[in-house]
């Protein structure tokens, strides 16, 4: 009686056991814990916001992804706690541009492709851009000047994705600026030129939305690869004859090194649900950020023409 | 008359049950993570962006303002009570309010900054809504040329802060500008002093250094000195109030404080911290007793403690007028409103007037709400100023280190924080100011900024400042003032020896 009731226990707490704890031998479940993505950005920032919109319109997995700010060294901070972790798929970070500029700067031992790609969500464009009350109203007519007067630009410190396109507008059109660089953001750009300290800046459309509408600042043209829809009255540098200029801040979900493909998989599987979603594409161009979806080999295809670009600027 | 109609419609916006529950949620939270030393406005506000975005739009921003101001109110009461300041921008009032908390005046001094964050808040907020839209394009024309004559302005007014040899003071400040330089090269991005750590190619953060510098440095040497029962006196209720002399020396603190707080708040760079300074050399150097700053004159908290929340309405103009953060808590502000689907920028107060007024109309409630909070707190407060110090201390020490790590979640914060700690407890035995360091800390990286980018600007040539208006006027109040001194001091060398003879 009292072996029965033995057995009767060990039988029970196996069924349990396996109740409890079974899905997790079964592959196909991942993911069964809250995934960890993190966002190497501060809260409200672009790289934040574009992340959260993703996240809010991915498809349902059967557990949470919660986002956490690592902000810090322009992403760097984010990026160094991402890359030793545990390659199983449960955390996972946001990637910007930066991710391959820290390697060639020599910030960071490791770059995009040390790291799995999940998929690439979105691009910012920049803008060559004047003063609202400026007699320039088209590139060339800023050129004009510039050639002859070495003109006064705000852009970001080198290595900045907005340094690189000024480099790149620079090179095209054979020009040389007077360049005046600040870190973080194109905020310091955009009140230098609305204040009428600097001739012209080079920086992230997105952020000179508002100035373009009060007419202190007007767009001459963006790098981005299609027209902006929010100002589809802007020209870009490729549609004016200078392809070279292209350039593009771009995002994507990456995962650890040897991240196994089938929860890769998933992962983009999921997140590629957003691109379904007509509010996600809304919300995005409302904000001035352009929604694209690439598959990690083109995100990788990106990041490598991105890196090739900005040693040629740092060669310089 | 249309004035007076929008600020009235922002008064019935603001005192919706919503945005009441939403100012005070937010007020609350300011006033404790102002308490608690480390823990700031700017960390606490992204914390809470995400949930802020989920709420109504104006609730939101009235949510996030409140921390913002609420913070600034609830600074002081550790820079009194223990010498570690709450906040960046109560460094100032420690120097004299700790030195009034051991004469056994805690109480008037949480009191007088109370009450002058108070009135400083109102007339703040005041100057914000009569004055928004012209100054938000004065603000416009700071350039960098700008930026440097002002910065050149604070370093020499502020450059004789504390009683001690010039020299000493210089070889301080020299310090906190090397250590402002640590980081990323603003110009050719390559990274200074790293020492390859990621974590420093920001810069050094400034709230764990000032915490360790004055926090962690005063419980060390509390802890290496003998222990002496201290004489615990009963509290009257009328103790923890201002005596009428009391009141008498802080009124036109106060009032000075609060202008000038209101258009330094104006001026890029972290306003609220930088008022603080000027306001206190300013009323030391009007003050009939000099000889009291520094040893607890209620003037050297009057003043700094009114011009913070000043500050605070200052920096919103730039910010809701033109969509500019001149300081962090305003950068988290910005992106709370970005989050809400808001166009910021110089339309926002056309395109959204209900958002713009109701943020006003919420900070003058959010004011009396913080004044109501605060003055019975002051009792609990000063009671607690005669805990004995082996009960105080430690209770202190875990509150600094889990204030510095919840910043940003970073063990090396809490190693830069002991570290300054123990720098600052030497120079601290060696008779060295700490304060000189701090304005160095804090001013280094946008002098040197605005230096770089105006000798790119100017072609090199420097002069060139003076045929730029604003510039021209900073520079020359700076070169009116080194005269001044020195001819002051030569007077005062003079009568001296008129006087000794």
């Amino acid at each position: 009686m009292k072996r029965r009731g033995t057995w009767s226990l060990v039988f029970l707490v196996s069924v349990a056991w396996t109740v409890m704890f079974g899905p997790a031998w079964a592959k196909d479940d991942f993911p069964t814990k809250p995934i960890t993505l993190i966002v190497p950005y501060d809260a409200g920032g672009s790289t934040d916001q574009s992340t959260r919109a993703l996240v809010n319109y991915m498809g349902k997995l059967p557990q949470p992804v919660n986002i956490v700010n690592k902000p810090g060294a322009g992403g760097a901070v984010g990026y160094k706690v991402l890359q030793p972790s545990k390659p199983d798929g449960y955390t996972l970070v946001t990637t910007y541009t930066t991710i391959v500029t820290h390697k060639l700067l020599g910030n960071l031992p490791f770059n995009h492709r040390d790291l799995e790609m999940i998929i690439g969500f979105n691009y910012d464009a920049g803008a060559l851009a004047v003063h609202g009350t400026s007699r320039w109203k088209t590139v060339d007519e800023f050129m004009e000047y510039a050639k002859k007067n070495k003109a006064k630009v705000s852009t970001a410190v080198p290595g900045g994705i907005w340094n690189i396109a000024c480099q790149a507008i620079m090179r095209a059109y054979g020009a040389e600026f007077d360049l005046i660089t600040s870190g973080g953001g194109t905020y310091q750009p955009a009140q230098e030129l609305a204040g009428g300290h600097v001739d012209a800046l080079v920086g992230n459309f997105a952020e000179l939305v508002p100035f373009i509408k009060s007419g202190d600042i007007r767009v001459l043209a963006v790098t981005a690869p299609k027209r902006m829809e929010l100002f589809p009255e802007i020209p870009t540098f490729e549609e004016l004859g200078y392809p070279k200029v292209t350039t593009i801040g771009f995002r994507a979900i990456a995962a650890p090194k040897g991240t196994p493909k089938a929860e890769q998989k998933v992962l983009h599987d999921a997140f590629k649900k957003a691109f379904e979603d007509p509010k996600y594409n809304e919300f995005m161009k409302s904000n001035a950020m352009t929604p694209v979806y690439k598959s990690s080999e083109d995100t990788i295809k990106q990041y490598d023409e991105l890196e090739r670009a900005v040693e040629q600027t740092l060669k310089k | 008359m249309q004035h007076f109609d929008l600020i009235l419609n922002g008064f019935a916006m603001a005192l919706s049950s919503t945005n009441l529950a939403a100012c005070f949620a937010g007020v609350l939270l300011g006033t404790v993570v102002g308490v608690l030393p480390g823990l700031g406005p700017t960390a606490t506000m992204s914390l809470l962006l995400p949930v802020t975005a989920t709420m109504d739009p104006l609730a939101g921003i009235i949510m996030l303002a409140g921390i913002w101001y609420g913070a600034n109110f609830g600074g002081s009461t550790t820079s009194i009570l223990v010498n570690i300041p709450g906040e960046a921008s109560s460094v100032v009032t420690a120097i004299d309010g700790y030195k009034m908390a051991k004469k056994g005046r805690a109480g008037a001094a949480l009191a007088i900054a109370a009450i002058g964050s108070f009135v400083a808040g109102t007339v703040g907020v005041v100057g914000l809504q009569v004055f928004a839209p012209p100054l938000a394009r004065a603000a416009l024309a700071f350039g960098p040329p700008e930026y440097l004559a002002l910065m050149t302005f604070a370093f020499v007014i502020l450059s004789n802060l504390t009683e001690t040899s010039p020299v000493r003071g210089f070889a301080m400040a020299f310090l906190g500008l090397v250590l402002g330089s640590v980081g990323m090269d603003p110009v050719t991005a390559v990274n200074r002093l790293t020492f390859h750590r990621v974590e420093m190619m920001d810069g050094l953060d400034f709230m764990p250094v000032a915490m360790g510098l004055f926090g962690i440095s005063e419980i060390l040497s509390v802890a290496l000195e003998k222990y002496v029962e201290p004489i615990t006196e009963k509290i009257r209720a009328r103790d923890l109030f201002l005596n009428r002399e009391e009141v008498r020396r802080s009124i036109f603190p106060v009032l000075r404080g609060s202008v000038l707080g209101f258009f330094i708040g104006l001026i890029p760079g972290p306003g609220p911290t930088i008022s603080t300074f000027v306001s206190y050399s300013l009323e030391k150097r009007l003050s009939k007793r000099k000889e009291e700053f520094g040893h607890g004159a209620i003037e050297g908290v009057a003043g700094p403690e009114s011009a913070n929340n000043a500050a605070v309405s200052g920096s919103l103009i730039p910010l809701l007028a033109l969509g500019l953060p001149f300081a962090p808590p305003a950068a988290v502000l910005l992106s709370g409103l970005r989050m809400q689907n808001i166009t910021t920028g110089p339309m926002l107060m056309k395109d959204a007037p209900s958002i713009f007024w109701g943020v006003v109309a919420s900070m003058y409630i959010g004011n009396i709400m913080l004044l109501i909070l605060n003055l019975p707190l002051v009792g609990i407060f000063a009671r607690l100023a005669k805990l004995k110090n082996y009960y105080m201390m430690p209770i202190v020490s875990v509150m600094c280190v889990i204030g510095v790590y919840s910043v940003r979640g970073s063990f090396f914060d809490i190693y830069v924080m002991v570290a300054a700690g123990v720098f600052g407890l030497v120079m601290k035995r060696l008779k060295y100011p700490i304060a000189p360091l701090i304005i160095g800390l804090i001013l280094g990286p946008t002098a040197e900024m605005s230096l770089r980018k105006s000798l790119v600007l100017l072609d090199g040539n420097l002069l060139a400042m003076f045929s730029r208006p604003i510039s021209a006027t900073l520079l020359v109040l700076t070169l009116a003032f080194v005269a001044w001194s020195v001819v002051n001091r030569r007077l005062l060398d003079r009568s001296l020896a008129e006087t000794g003879s």
